[in-house]
């Protein structure tokens, strides 16, 4: 049982402590932008939502960073997309034209993923996006590099993002958030921090192993106080009953 | 005319003044989700802030108010902590309301941390929630204290609990009411120092920004919640083992072995049945779940189980003439099991998973309270209408007996059904998938109509000679 709760612990402090801010985004609307994408459909965020949730995700095909990785990993981590989920992944480069982005997918294997579509955005649409979705993208001219998020977000089929996982992480948070935007119940409890005065449980980040800490204690002081107080009234008023039973006159 | 009269009397006209406020309150409520008023959202859990806490508030205090004046058979009962009870009570929810519905409070009845930070409209409104709690839990606890004291200026402690009685001895002789009385007091000691320690909790957060732990905070909560809700309904059963024989001609209760037994039972379990309000909250250690589990059943079934025992043994060929006041013991007792097992469906785990949050819990707790805990109260303010007036209210009997009870059943059924359909509870308007909650919150406020004027004319009378009292002139 321990194992248990410390396991549960552990899981949902990975996933809290990985997303501290996700309250920001949750349940924010995506603007509807129009999508190119590589099949050659052409469509709406919001049209495109009609028929499934997806899991969006944003990259640059002229990236030598972080994307290539990031991209991989998603790949190891979700395999083909979930049921009812399309993995979307778009560029935010507004130089990438559509046959880059093709170029990018087949080089990672990615082109004929089931459940995975590729595509680009207008570029006068991409900076609302970035902005909704909290994304910061920062080209450094001297590297000729861009500097930017990795996030994979939650997207129901309204538009509203209802999770978003930043960075690589382990991979069971991320099916996880699937499970989760699939309205099941994923047990999450904040990370204690240090802003926090008495907590609960203390955790050992090293070790994961955790302990009832000085708040739970905190629960033993009504008791505790109403039996001391039981008690010294029962003690202070001995000599009033005393007295009232010598007035009766009975043995005293 | 005695000060005990009159603060008894007071507490009797402002209580049945506020109750058809607060019904009215829970009338627009079930109106809102029947789509026949269009509230906004923020209008309608204003209300229902309102509406919870000035209902708990008011039979709470009723509660006591009766056992406090019901106490000065056995002992002598001071007046000024009732009356310190009365003024900061006052003081208190005038602050509550300001909160309320100048400064757009509306956390619901029990303002689940953080909620008191953030749902209001105006910074203040949380400082004054802060205070209206500080002030409620002073003047109750000098409150109980004052009447724990006056127990034992009399009773030893083992004899106020009748361990003697326990044992099989007959002297000396403790009767039901002390017991039940002191369990229910000592019951609410600790409720109201978790409180305390909530409170100071409120304001270091409120004052520096300190953040606090949410389970700590939602554990003592229903610390002070739960247990306030539930003792006050033992309140109700003190007030009731000490009238209830006389109405049927037959001697005053003798505390028996297993009467006892179950109130010093509810006693040592009472304050860990609150643990059943945080079944879904999985951080909670397990073992509290386990205890949780067991204590929701101990703490109201032998007490239960022994109040229904003498209630029917007292009327059975008793001859018993009926009047208002016997009748709302009476038919409080029995909805009392009826709510009760409800509220046991919903606090065994398992189910907790399917009712949770449904209408099912508004279902069983407005049993035993609009239709048990309430009457118990109002069968007390009968009893004392009587007792200063002469007036049996013999007119009223058939009609608000009949109105209050048909009314209130329909108006729980309303509730229960709902919530077996998975209607949720705290929801203004009802989302398409459940729509159905919407044609039962019809039914329940036609059915609520038929308690309000009984309650109406109920008021009209009781108040009127509960003011002479009050102002002295009878
Ligand atoms: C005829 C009288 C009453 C009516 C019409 C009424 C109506 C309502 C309604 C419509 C709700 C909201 C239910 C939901 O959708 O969640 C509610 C909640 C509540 N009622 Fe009543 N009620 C009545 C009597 C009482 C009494 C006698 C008490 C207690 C002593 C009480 C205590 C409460 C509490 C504590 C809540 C929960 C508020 C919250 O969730 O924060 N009510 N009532
Ligand atoms: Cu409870």
């Amino acid at each position: 049982m321990l194992a248990c709760i410390s396991g549960l612990l552990l899981i949902a402090t990975g996933i809290l402590g990985a997303q501290l801010n996700e309250g920001r985004y949750y349940l924010r609307r995506l603007p509807d932008v129009p999508l190119i994408l590589t099949d050659g459909e052409q469509t709406s965020l919001y049209r495109f939502l009609q028929h499934q949730s997806i899991l969006l995700t944003l990259f640059s095909a002229r990236c030598g960073g972080l994307c290539s990785p990031y991209l991989l990993f998603l790949k190891q981590a979700l395999g083909t997309a979930p049921e009812g989920f399309t993995v979307l992944a778009l560029s935010f480069d507004s130089r990438d034209t559509r046959s880059d982005v093709r170029a990018m997918a087949h080089r990672l294997g990615l082109a004929e993923q089931p459940g995975w579509r590729w595509g680009i955005i207008p570029p006068e649409h991409i900076p609302r996006l970035l902005t909704t979705l909290g994304y910061s993208v920062r080209y450094d001219s001297a590297r000729r590099e861009y500097d930017h998020s990795i996030v994979v977000v939650v997207i129901d089929r309204r538009g509203n993002i209802l999770r978003r996982m930043e960075g690589i992480q382990d991979a069971s948070l991320l099916k996880d958030l699937v499970r989760e935007a699939r309205g099941e119940f994923v047990l999450s409890y904040p990370l204690p921090t240090t802003e926090v005065a008495l907590r609960c449980f203390e955790l050992d980040k090293e070790t994961g192993s955790w302990r009832l800490s000085w708040g739970m204690a905190l629960l033993l002081i009504p008791p505790a106080t109403s039996f001391v107080v039981a008690v010294l009234l029962q003690l202070l008023l001995l000599p009033v009953r005393r007295a009232k039973s010598c007035q009766k006159g009975s043995a005293c | 005319m005695k000060a005990l009269d009159r603060i008894t009397a007071a507490w009797i006209v402002t209580v049945l003044l506020v109750f058809p406020i607060a019904i009215l309150l829970g009338i627009l409520m079930r109106l809102n989700q029947a789509n026949v008023l269009e509230l906004s959202s923020l209008t309608f859990y204003s209300f229902m802030t309102a509406h919870g806490l000035l209902m708990v508030g008011i039979w709470f205090t009723m509660s006591m108010a009766g056992v406090s004046y019901l106490l000065q058979r056995y002992v002598e009962v001071k007046v000024w902590p009732v009356t310190l009870g009365y003024v900061l009570t006052l003081v208190g929810v005038v602050l509550l309301l300001a909160a309320i519905f100048l400064g757009d409070f509306h956390t619901g009845w029990y303002f689940l941390y953080p909620l008191p930070f953030y749902a209001r409209t105006e910074q203040w409104a949380t400082t004054a929630f802060l205070l209206s709690l500080g002030s409620l839990g002073v003047g109750w606890t000098v409150w109980v204290l004052g009447l724990l004291v006056a127990i034992l200026r009399k009773y030893s402690l083992s004899q106020a609990l009748a361990w003697q009685h326990l044992v099989g001895k007959q002297e000396p002789e403790t009767p039901p009411f002390i017991l039940i009385t002191t369990t229910t007091l000592l019951g609410l000691v600790p409720a109201f120092i978790a409180a305390v320690v909530l409170l100071v909790l409120f304001f270091i957060e409120h004052l520096s920004g300190v953040k606090q732990d949410a389970l700590l905070m939602k554990n003592l909560t229903f610390y002070f919640g739960h247990t306030l809700v539930n003792e006050m309904l033992y309140f109700g059963i003190a007030t009731l083992y000490e009238l209830f024989p006389s109405f049927a001609g037959k001697p005053p209760y003798k505390t028996k072995p297993f009467v006892a037994a179950a109130w010093n039972l509810v006693l040592l379990v009472v304050w860990t049945a609150y643990f059943h309000h945080l079944y879904m909250d999985f951080v909670q250690p397990t073992v509290v779940q386990y205890i949780g589990q067991l204590a929701s059943w101990i703490a109201p079934i032998p007490a239960v189980a022994v109040t229904t025992f003498s209630v029917l043994a007292t009327v059975y060929r008793s001859g018993m003439k009926w009047w208002l006041a016997p009748t709302f013991f009476f038919t409080g007792v029995m909805f009392w099991i009826i709510g009760g097992l409800g509220a046991i469906l919903d606090a065994i785990v398992a189910n907790n998973f399917v009712l949770h949050n449904t209408l099912w819990v508004p279902g069983h707790f407005h049993t035993y309270n609009l239709l048990g805990n309430v009457l118990f109260s109002l069968g007390f303010i009968t009893w004392f209408v009587r007792e200063k007036s002469g007036d049996d209210s013999s007119r009223l009997y058939r009609p608000v007996a009949t109105l209050y009870l048909l009314g209130g059943t329909g108006f729980v059924l309303a509730f229960f059904i709902a919530g077996s359909a998975s209607v949720m509870r705290r929801v203004d308007k009802y989302p398409h998938l459940v729509s159905s909650g919407s044609f039962w919150a019809l039914i329940g406020a036609i059915f609520v109509l038929f308690v309000l004027t009984a309650v109406l004319f109920y008021v009209f009378h009781a108040v009127r000679r509960c003011w002479r009292v009050l102002v002295g002139s009878s």
